[in-house]
């Protein structure tokens, strides 16, 4: 369970998660648990420093799982991208970067969420490492897509110049019909700055 | 696909200026609250100079856009493995380009080995798998 990851913070946590009408946290909805992890970061979370103790509760996020959600390409979405990017507009078949964008939908929760897991504030630099689409269809504007995601590890790691940082992968895989096989899947690695870069 | 083979150099896609205010529709389309995109006085902050820095998704669609012209439809996309080196800012000049290192005719795959540049520094390299 996510909440026991953090065994340091557990007893502000469940404070939460009382103050949040949840009864029996065993039985809290994955959505509601991680309604009450931005309620947490967003209020206590703030004055407390990463350490290299929770660097290693950081890492037992690894297998956690996304609420997921059914997701809906809105075809007006599709066009701002395909604009956005300089691409032609195609009514039939969306470009292929718009899987990273249904997947994050997929997850069930927003980017701010995401990093509200790993306790980086909006301003604290978070950047894309790498990412991996992989496609067995195409996509359709106005298609809808069952998706399912979980965080495959979370690193403590040190460059020089990047200086401490945490290393997030996660994946999303994007369905037609709930149980077929995913038309695409995306494999994503955020990198969490955690200390000023070495500039020497 | 006819006639494809190791080493044949892509068509290089190019953007000519990245523009900060594309940058604005993005981070609404994203839902990304990151002000990295939209708020310079945050980008200072960061150390990371004067101008917005671009999405790394919206680089990641351009190399993508680059292995798409090149195989001849969106629908002939396999597999893309991108790697972000490094940030592009508001007002650069984008270049993809790259050549084929691979193809397959059994499996009817080319792959792609690509790189973007922002004012000639790398700042995303990448392998793409399309259906030839």
């Amino acid at each position: 369970m996510f909440y026991q990851t953090f065994g340091s913070l557990l007893v502000i946590r469940q404070d939460v998660l009382q103050a949040a009408s949840k009864p029996n946290r065993k039985n809290l909805a994955p959505r509601a648990m991680l309604d009450a992890e931005r309620c947490f970061n967003r209020t206590v979370g703030r004055i407390l420093l990463v350490s290299e103790t929770r660097a290693t509760d950081y890492a037992q996020l690894a297998g956690y799982r996304f609420p997921g959600a059914t997701f809906t390409l809105p075809e007006y979405v599709a066009w701002l991208w395909e604009d956005a990017i300089l691409a032609e507009h195609d009514a039939s078949v969306a470009h292929p970067s718009l899987a990273f964008f249904i997947a994050m939908q997929g997850t069930g929760v927003d980017i701010a969420d995401v990093m509200a897991l790993l306790d980086a504030p909006p301003d604290s630099g978070v950047m894309f490492g790498e990412n991996e689409l992989e496609f067995n269809g195409a996509l359709r504007p106005g298609g809808t897509y069952v998706c399912d995601a979980e965080i495959l590890a979370v690193e403590r790691k040190t460059g020089k110049r990047a200086g401490v940082f945490d290393r997030l992968t996660f994946t999303v895989r994007l369905r037609e019909t709930a149980g077929s096989e995913p038309v695409a899947t995306s494999t994503s690695t955020w990198i969490f700055p955690r200390s000023e870069p070495d500039d020497g | 696909m006819a006639d494809i083979a190791v080493g044949q150099q892509v068509q290089p896609l190019v953007i000519e200026t990245v523009d900060a205010e594309k940058m604005k529709i993005v981070a609404a389309i994203l839902q990304d609250p990151n002000p990295i995109h939209f708020d310079v006085s945050v980008v200072q902050r960061l150390g990371y100079g004067e101008r917005p820095i671009n999405q790394g998704p919206v680089n990641m669609a351009w190399l993508i856009e680059c292995a798409v012209r090149f195989a001849g439809g969106r629908d002939r996309l396999r597999r893309s493995r991108v790697r972000f080196l490094g940030n592009v800012f508001a007002g650069e000049r984008v270049v993809v380009s790259g050549s084929v290192t691979a193809v397959d005719p059994a499996d009817g795959v080319a792959e792609l080995t690509l790189e973007a540049t922002a004012d000639g520094r790398p700042v995303l390299t990448g392998t793409v798998l399309v259906t030839i």
